[in-house]
């Protein structure tokens, strides 16, 4: 009988163990990645992980226009005995007084400091003393032996004062640093942004950031995968990035019509590290795009065998004219070509990750902002829209602006694989079927204010069919605002147009009372 | 093991007693404003919340007492019989005029407390007897929808209409209230059942798809309270966050005006001047 | 027997506090954070010295050479010719927008798959991946103003080679809006839609890997392909199939030869050898006529109607 008893209990304990290890986060690969022959593959997966890492060991890649969260500290206090720390005073915040020249002045006020924030996992940099100067990837320990970054273990704030305390590191540090050496702690908001999108984000737009989390086969329309680095509902240019400030205002506001939530009782500064972990995420994604992209047409898996193929038939006629020295065979030709691919990469890499940098450098960013202010919503104002709505937006959202137009009839091809659809109607870049907005509803995902509206229609949506119309009513600049106006005036007024006709038509199919009627959102 | 059964019946009398004692030294009140050092600690923001209050506390009292003094008489009879082992227990075909009492006694308090709470009852759900003012310009009309509350008022100076009007402002997660005097909102829902719940005002009603339901309340005192769906409605049921300000009347005012400046907002007019608005 | 109940509920009571304890933490790892310089320390991993751009592989890299130039030029055809041309994408006067203006007088015919009578096969992309070394780059800048026009919704040309940075006008021949519509892999993309007569200026800021699609939102049978590279070693094949491209530098050369009805290329790696100054190479390339079907057109599905379930 013990041992039935024994093997109960084991049993159940067993049974505990697997099944309550959460889940590995990691990030995936996209599929051209896959597809890729596998040696160049796993050399294109292995300098993602370098530049960005995983979601448990994340990368703060400083070439990056990501605000990762920077506290600057000095050290204060370090046990004079030891020949080796793992933890000393520091203070944070005033930042010494060598350290004030012009470096500091960018942003003119005090730099924040920790308070009670868990700094557990962050990296820190080392900004003077013998640690300073050279790649903190080499840091740690001097002479010889390498470490990654130094990682910090905890910070314990002091009672009374809230600018120093007690930091101690994950790794020794052998000699100890010096007291007055400045260092940096980089990555809070990297860190903070990741726990607050595992908690509220990732279960729709997935932990990559590729929007397949597990709600999203639920949810229509399909929450936005980042990777291609596209966002709908920009200010900027329709070829810019968004700003931050965009990022913020979709998180806050949601986007109506979809399952898009607000998020408005987010804190400022948990806002600012979601914004900036997506921001993160974007780019990491749109990297391996741009970097697969690059590869995709040599090394694809069956275009690679192929070439193996023609380059192996070149290198025995070589190897017969005497010109090659070993005959070749399948493998050594394949690893040949492997060795260019991997002598490529670091340039390409380079190339794509500066051609992000500045696409994301908040100073090529053009907001868009109208050169006259907004026509006065009068009747001849719409109707002047009007004619320009039945020209220009007629032909996907209606005549009557029901979203309508002959175009949801019209089959799309796809440009990736230059197919045509299945289906007819519209498709976005992301191969989702969209339709064009029905405007009678008065639901503007965008946002709703008349700078949205006209953004919407001077920069087209990126991603999606609706083209940009910026400067197409008038070769005139400022005209050609005024005009669209006028546009932005008339559909403002299509909800109520339509009601007169279409009130008939709701009461008679929903019956009764006012209430059946849809309301806003 | 002999009186376990006596012991375990008495402990739990024990227990109530010594929760009633320590929870107000404890601050276990419910979740409400009030001054921290006085009897209106952990009271609600709304005089009707007051009142239900007070009617949750009548049945509170009566249910204590009747829970504390039955098992006491369950523990003591428990006790009896485990210490007069041997003793042979009464047996009785029942007291007709016991069970009349236990019948009636109940009867009379459950009535009592039916009577006693129609009041409280018909301020919070009768249209008819709702205040006058509230329901002559509701403030705002509440959607529900997954996952969020989407929240319409009318134009500063207009009425709230039960269709959509062009120049009503839009906001969501965030309901503005004026204090002190009564509001009347709209609910609504979109899609599924949800349930508009304020814990601190001690509202709560559920919002059915295809009905607008009216909803009053009256905050007392300026202030952020919590506004979250009460109805489980989905898999994003948690993300339903919002939040109610109460703010005076004049600062209410200030933030329908600059709602209405940043609804208007056509990228251009901010550089000139806050308030050149008009439409 | 009597040990069993009281080890039961322990192993039950153990299991659920082992679900409350152990699950669920997955959301509130803190995350360990590594700092990448922004500019890369020389690492011991890039002993190969950086060429200026992506090397093609397997390119032999071409003797030294005295200079000399060859050309390449042939012909496109399909093998065995007897294609069945492509049926029209619009029928005259069927268009579902703007019937006015598209395909008002004729049927819109379908470009993708252009063969002349005799096999030759049109709007085939021949070209370089790379700058080969010892390259002339005076003939790309040929004073031609390259023009995309838009008439009776047809993007006219169908097929283009253009240098980067060199600009394209986009224009507008019809009464009905249009736009100009590019996504390209790697460089810019380009949205721009136009009035009749407007103009406006497409230009690729990077070389691509293959074709950039241009598309027209309006009207979305509107399709026409464009290759950006940064050297002129690039054409497309003319009516009857055939190309030329001089100015080869001696050596062996790997050129790709594309085709919008492929998915993939026709051939990656064509290899192109010219032996001395003034070398010509001539070649028939041969497609398979199943190459190129396999894109395009919506596979008609058969679906078939039966009472029984």
């Amino acid at each position: 009988m013990r041992v039935l008893q024994l093997l109960i209990l084991t049993l159940a304990f067993a049974a505990c163990l697997p099944g309550c290890d959460p889940p590995e986060s990691t990030f995936v690969y996209n599929t051209k990645t896959e597809e890729l022959t596998r040696d160049v593959g796993s050399a294109v997966k292995e300098r993602l992980d370098g530049d960005f890492g995983s979601p448990k060991n994340s990368v703060a890649w400083l070439r990056m226009p990501v605000d990762y969260g920077t506290f600057k500290g000095e050290v204060v206090e370090v046990d004079e005995d030891a020949s080796s720390a793992y933890q000393f005073r520091v203070k944070f915040g005033s930042n010494g007084d060598e350290e004030t020249d012009g470096e500091d002045e960018e942003d003119g006020q005090a730099s924040p400091t920790p308070g009670e924030m868990n700094l557990a996992g962050l990296a820190i940099i080392w900004k003077s003393g013998d640690y300073a100067g050279g790649s903190q990837i080499d840091g740690g320990k001097r002479d010889g032996e390498k470490l990654a970054t130094l990682q910090v273990a905890a910070w314990s704030k002091d009672e009374e004062n809230g600018e120093e305390g007690l930091l101690s590191l994950r790794q020794l540090m052998d000699p100890p640093p010096a007291v007055g050496d400045t260092f940096e702690i980089v990555g809070h908001k990297l860190s903070f942004g990741r726990q607050l999108y595992a908690a509220h984000c990732q279960h729709c737009h997935g932990t990559s950031g590729d929007g397949a989390g597990p709600t999203a086969e639920y949810l229509n329309p399909r929450p936005r995968d980042y990777r291609p680095g596209k966002f709908k509902f920009q200010s900027t240019l329709k070829t810019n990035r968004p700003t931050d400030g965009d990022l913020q205002r979709i998180i806050k506001k949601g986007i109506p019509g979809t399952y898009m939530p607000s998020f408005l009782l987010l804190e400022d500064d948990e806002m600012d590290s979601i914004v900036q972990y997506v921001k993160w995420l974007s780019m990491r994604g749109e990297y391996e795009i741009k970097l697969v992209t690059q590869l995709y047409f040599d090394y694809e898996k069956v275009v690679f065998d192929e070439a193996v193929e023609s380059a192996l038939e070149d290198g025995l006629e070589e190897f017969e004219d005497g010109t090659r020295d070993e005959k070749p065979t399948k493998r050594s030709i394949q690893d040949e070509l492997i060795e260019t691919a991997n002598a490529d990469l670091p340039d390409i890499a380079e190339q794509e990750s500066n051609v992000l940098k500045d696409a994301w450098t908040k100073e090529n960013m053009t907001v868009v902002v109208p050169l006259v202010a907004r026509t006065p919503d009068t009747a001849e104002s719409r109707a002047r829209g009007r004619v320009l709505y039945v020209q220009n937006c007629a032909a996907c959202h209606g005549a009557t602006g029901r979203g309508d137009g002959e175009q949801v009839n019209a089959y799309m091809v796809n440009d990736q694989t230059r197919e045509k659809y299945p289906e007819p109607g519209l498709f976005d870049d992301w191969g989702q079927s969209i339709k064009p907005r029905n405007l009678t509803r008065g639901i503007y995902r965008g946002g709703r204010r008349p700078i949205d509206l006209f953004r919407r229609v001077f920069e087209g949506i990126n991603g999606t069919p609706m083209p940009p119309f910026k400067g197409k009513f008038d070769n005139d600049k400022k005209i050609n605002d005024a005009r669209t106006w006028d546009l932005v005036n008339y559909i403002y007024h299509i909800p109520f147009e339509s009601r007169g006709k279409s009130a008939g038509d709701s009461a008679t199919k929903h019956g009764r009372t006012a209430a059946s009627t849809p309301s806003t959102r | 093991m002999r009186y376990f059964w006596a012991a375990f019946f008495m402990f739990w009398p024990i227990v109530a007693i010594v929760i009633f004692t320590i929870s107000p030294a404890m601050n276990w009140w419910f979740p409400g404003a009030g001054d921290p050092d006085s009897l209106t600690k952990g009271q609600s923001m709304t005089p009707l919340g007051v009142d239900i209050d007070n009617l949750f506390y009548l049945i509170l009292i009566i249910t204590s007492v009747v829970f504390v003094l039955t098992h006491i008489a369950l523990g003591y009879v428990l006790f009896r019989g485990a210490r007069d082992e041997g003793k042979k227990a009464l047996f009785s075909h029942g007291s007709h005029a016991l069970e009349v009492m236990w019948t009636i006694v109940p009867t009379g308090i459950l009535i009592f407390i039916s009577l006693y709470q129609l009041d409280v009852w018909r301020k919070f759900r009768v249209m008819s007897s709702f205040p006058e003012a509230a329901v002559e310009a509701p403030v705002a009309e509440v959607t529900a929808r997954q996952f969020e509350w989407r929240i319409r008022y009318p134009a500063p100076g207009k009425k709230l209409q039960l269709k959509p009007q062009p120049d009503d402002l839009y906001t969501v997660n965030d309901l503005h209230v004026p204090t002190n005097r009564p509001v009347m909102i709209q609910l609504r829902s979109e899609d599924v059942q949800h349930s508009f719940f304020a814990p601190q005002l001690r509202v709560k009603q559920d919002a059915l798809p295809g009905q607008v339901i009216p909803v009053w309340f009256e905050v007392t005192q300026a202030g952020h309270y919590q506004l979250t769906c009460a109805e489980l409605c989905g898999w994003g049921h948690y993300k339903m966050k919002a939040r109610i300000v109460a703010e005076p009347q004049t600062q209410f005012g200030k933030y329908l005006h600059d709602l209405r400046n940043e609804q208007n907002d056509d990228g251009v007019q901010d550089k000139k001047s806050g308030d050149a608005d008009d439409e | 027997m009597k040990h069993v109940k009281v080890y039961l509920p322990i192993a039950v009571a153990a299991l659920l506090l082992a679900g409350v304890s152990g699950c669920g933490g997955g959301a509130t790892d803190v995350p360990t954070i590594t700092v990448k310089p922004a500019e890369e320390a020389a690492s011991p991993s890039t002993d190969v010295t950086p060429t200026n751009g992506a090397k093609t592989p397997g390119v032999v890299e071409p003797p030294p050479t005295t200079g000399g130039f060859g050309t390449f030029m042939g012909r496109v055809v399909i093998k065995g010719g007897g294609v069945e041309s492509r049926p029209a994408l619009v029928l005259k006067g069927k268009a579902a927008l703007d019937p006015a203006v598209c395909a008002a007088t004729a049927d819109i015919p379908d470009q993708s798959l252009l063969v002349s009578a005799d096999g030759g096969l049109a709007n085939v992309f021949v070209f370089l991946k790379k700058a080969p070394k010892n390259g002339k780059d005076s003939l790309g800048t040929e004073a031609e103003v390259l023009l995309l026009d838009q008439q009776g919704c047809i993007f006219e040309p169908h097929a283009m080679v253009v240098r980067t940075g060199t600009p394209i006008t986009v224009k507008n021949s019809d009464s009905k809006p249009h736009n100009v519509k590019t996504k390209p892999a790697l460089g810019q993309p380009y949205d721009k839609s136009l009035n009749q007569n407007q103009t406006g200026e497409l230009v690729y800021d990077r070389p691509e890997p293959v074709p950039v699609g241009v598309e027209c939102n309006f009207h979305t049978w509107m399709r026409a392909y464009q290759l950006p590279l940064d050297h002129p070693y690039g054409v497309i094949t003319k009516a009857d199939g055939s190309f030329e491209i001089p100015n080869l530098p001696v050596g062996t050369h790997q050129f790709v030869i594309w085709h919008e009805r492929s998915t993939r290329s026709l051939f990656s790696r064509f290899k192109v050898k010219i032996k001395s100054d003034g070398d010509v190479v001539k070649e028939t390339i041969e497609v398979e006529a199943a190459k190129l079907t396999d894109v395009g057109g919506a596979k008609t599905k058969t679906i078939k109607l039966s009472l029984n379930r």
